[in-house]
């Protein structure tokens, strides 16, 4: 199976084969896993999300008419469930949602930095966690699928079912938004 | 205004999406633009660290716990779906219940159209001269017309008038008895017309 292309997974996954949807989801799990988790910052909801995202992709295969990349049509199903998710959360106002410290952290950071320059990049960087995530659901999402999933504007634009241009206009109102949070550190740094 | 399109190209540059033609026009309008070329800068610096962001290291056990419980709630998604019963089903008593009312009713109809009596307008004779003698006590002229219409059409059919005034007939009391007044007065006067015809024809 693991030589199989996605389309071959997916005509055997329509077909009932359990053993290729696993496959599928086995290449795409991590992806999906880390888009989920960009927007809810919380492991527990974030596994629910996935879960649900495959079983809802397992469900609807029948109805995949291959007009598009299975990709895509993985992360519209995922994108649009964790938006789902996320209005019906910011309506619960009342409701304490646990929030872990699942905030991304800069990898590999070099050791060899001076102390002070290692503190203004961890400053900036939770200050860019911040401020990604008050943006806007409209802006933050082509952010998060074009930044960290490093989708093209057509690919993001399919996943949200819109034009390119609108994807690109918004990248280009959430950068602005970005930049003008975090001007005084940018500028300072 | 014109910068305002630029900080859009700036976008479109960070994520591969500008033309060469367009990164040829950003650099000139950098050499002439301080702060469109300060906003470049600071926006490839959130480019960067956004892109360095990392998500937290995810154990290989939480994968194959995942993997399992994936698999269970396939399989469990799979049973229900062999046990749906289709819709169609769902619905058989209904549907069949609804088949039947219609098959009753379309009967129903049906047979009442064979056997109600076809409805046909008929106007009675009786009706008919009693309206229209109605109408001819308020119309003498009406009245005049109608006889002598009546009197045309009889004169059509019986060549002879004779053959029904026949002496036989005067001769019946039950005929006079049935006359009223005013028969009697149209009789008088056409025996009166008839005799004079005959005289006149005597005299020719």
């Amino acid at each position: 199976m693991e030589d199989f292309s996605d389309d071959q997974l997916v005509k055997l996954a329509k077909q009932g084969n359990l053993e290729a949807f696993s496959e599928l989801a086995g290449r795409f799990k991590q992806k999906i896993y880390n888009t989920i988790l960009s927007f809810t910052k919380n492991h527990q909801d974030t596994d629910d999300l996935t879960q649900e995202t495959f079983v809802n992709a397992f469900k609807s295969l029948k109805n995949f008419k291959q007009c598009s990349s299975f990709y895509t049509w993985f992360y519209r199903i995922a994108v649009n469930l964790t938006l789902t998710f996320l209005k019906k959360r910011s309506r619960e106002k009342d409701r304490d949602v646990y929030s872990e410290d699942y905030s991304f952290h800069r990898s590999g950071e070099a050791s060899n930095a001076s102390p002070e320059r290692y503190s203004l990049k961890m400053e900036l960087t939770e200050r860019l966690n911040k401020a990604i995530d008050s943006l806007p659901l409209l802006y933050k999402t082509p952010f998060i699928l074009v930044v960290f999933q490093g989708m093209t504007h057509a690919q993001a634009a399919s996943v949200l079912s819109c034009s390119e241009n609108t994807v690109s206009w918004r990248m280009h109102k959430a950068r602005k938004m970005l930049q003008t949070k975090l001007k005084l550190y940018l500028e300072g740094g | 205004m014109r910068c305002e399109k630029i900080k859009k190209w700036i976008s479109d540059k960070l994520d591969g999406e500008l033309s060469e033609e367009r990164k040829k026009l950003l650099e000139a309008h950098f050499h002439r633009c301080e702060l469109c070329r300060l906003y470049d800068e600071n926006l490839e610096k959130i480019h960067e660290d956004a892109q360095s962001l990392k998500v937290p290291h995810i154990f290989p056990d939480y994968w194959k716990d995942f993997d399992f419980r994936l698999k269970t709630k396939i399989s469990s998604c799979e049973q229900d779906e062999s046990r749906r019963v289709p819709l169609f089903l769902r619905w058989k008593w209904v549907l069949a219940s609804a088949a039947l009312i219609f098959v009753f009713f379309i009967s129903f109809f049906y047979l009442a159209q064979i056997k109600a009596p076809q409805e046909v307008y008929i106007l009675s004779f009786e009706d008919t001269f009693e309206r229209i003698s109605n109408e001819m006590s308020n119309d003498p002229e009406l009245e005049e017309l109608f006889n002598s219409v009546i009197l045309a059409s009889l004169g059509e059919d019986i060549d002879d008038f004779s053959q029904i005034i026949s002496p036989e007939f005067y001769e019946t009391p039950l005929f006079w008895e049935g006359v009223t007044e005013e028969e009697m007065d149209f009789l008088e006067i056409e025996i009166m017309k008839n005799i004079k015809s005959q005289e006149d024809f005597h005299e020719n």
